[in-house]
């Protein structure tokens, strides 16, 4: 008897992390991948298994793709982690300076009030987890963002072979800078490749994955972009609410004008 | 030729499961071929890894599927091995193939 799927959502934590580290080139697969065995392994063996081998994977995945940042920009992942290392020192050594002061102010009302002064020591774990949270959350996000670029799932006709996007023809990708160029070539632009050749993209449909992430990435290029996005698609955009109809805009197009339709701008161009 | 031409140990498990897997090869099909033909358990992470670092090289391409309801809305990304892939399979194939020649490994080293 065949079993049937369990649609149980993963453990969210996990989850969580492992959007943490993957980049955008892998944000739609990886996840998909573990969902889609998360839930086979559900219906087959049971949840509490499932959860342990979600947990498992999400382990190994965050080393491997950790490793893949240190490989792909070796010397801006150890500079992240190193700073990384410095902001936790520095962000752990504040609670502790707050509650001396306070501690030294107020000793008057801490000495008859003990039970208070524990719990504000209890607090001081909270605070020092708390920053610890938020510096791996910070590290892990620039290391993704280091090993973000130019990737095949941005649309149909500009594809990316591990050096080139295909289509839009951006030779030496790798870069931000190399990643905008792609995308704003097949908004009626053309891209001069590493041969001197000009290439101009017969397609007019928004590159939307690179958009959003040049959106978050390039603060020079958001008013051109804002521009861009509402030629293309006849609205009025704004840039703080173009990432999702934008993330939108990669499954298809049809959906892409749907969403951007039902999203109205709240900035107007002018 | 360089070293570089040749693929490693697991790189090499994974251009073999592309080959078997052909037109269904993704992240999921991939890893379960290589855990049921070699017995090992292989991550996700491992995968896409060594996928990227192939597909930087030249030696597999990739495309987006459809984005299914099971995998939460998201597209499969499928991989295909090229031209340079394959060749670079047998390459490697051959020159472990003259490595193990006239070995009798089970006999001699068990």
């Amino acid at each position: 008897m065949m079993s049937q799927e369990v649609s149980l959502p993963p453990p969210p934590i996990a989850t969580w992390l492992i959007g943490l580290f993957t980049s955008d080139n892998e944000a739609e697969a990886i996840p998909g991948d573990l969902l889609e065995e998360f839930s086979h392994l559900a219906s087959k063996s049971g949840v509490a298994i499932a959860r342990r081998w979600y947990w498992r994977q999400t382990g190994k995945t965050i080393t491997h793709l950790a490793g893949g940042a240190f490989r792909s920009a070796p010397w801006f992942t150890a500079a992240l982690v190193v700073g990384g290392f410095l902001l936790h020192g520095f962000l752990n050594a504040l609670p502790d300076k707050v509650l001396s002061e306070v501690t030294d102010r107020y000793l008057a009302f801490w000495s008859s009030h003990f039970q208070a002064y524990m719990w504000v020591l209890n607090g001081m774990m909270i605070a020092h987890l708390m920053a610890s949270l938020l510096v791996g959350s910070m590290v892990a996000l620039a290391a993704k963002g280091s090993r973000d670029g130019c990737h095949p799932d941005a649309g149909a006709g500009l594809l990316w072979d591990g050096r080139r996007c295909i289509g839009g023809r951006c030779i030496g990708m790798g870069s931000h800078a190399s990643a905008y160029e792609c995308c704003l070539a097949p908004m009626g632009g053309s891209v001069r490749d590493r041969d001197g050749r000009t290439h101009r993209p017969n397609t007019s449909s928004a590159r939307a994955g690179f958009l959003a992430k040049t959106a978050r990435t390039d603060r020079r290029l958001k008013n051109q972009l804002r521009k861009l996005v509402a030629r293309a698609r006849g609205h009025c955009v704004a840039i703080g609410r173009i990432r999702k109809p934008l993330a939108a805009l990669t499954k298809t197009s049809g959906a892409a004008s749907a969403t951007l339709r039902s999203r109205r701008c709240a900035v107007p161009l002018r | 030729m360089s070293g570089r031409d040749y693929l490693g140990e697991f790189e090499h498990i994974i251009m073999l499961a592309l080959l078997r897997l052909d037109d269904r090869a993704y992240g999921v099909t991939v890893r379960r071929e290589i855990e049921f033909r070699t017995k090992r358990e292989v991550s996700i992470g491992a995968v896409y890894a060594t996928l990227d670092r192939l597909e930087t090289k030249g030696y597999v391409k990739s495309r987006l599927g459809e984005p299914s309801p099971e995998r939460g809305g998201r597209s499969k990304r499928f991989f295909q091995v090229t031209a340079k892939g394959v060749t670079a399979v047998s390459r490697t194939h051959r020159a472990v193939r003259s490595m193990t020649e006239g070995l009798d490994l089970v006999r001699s080293y068990a």
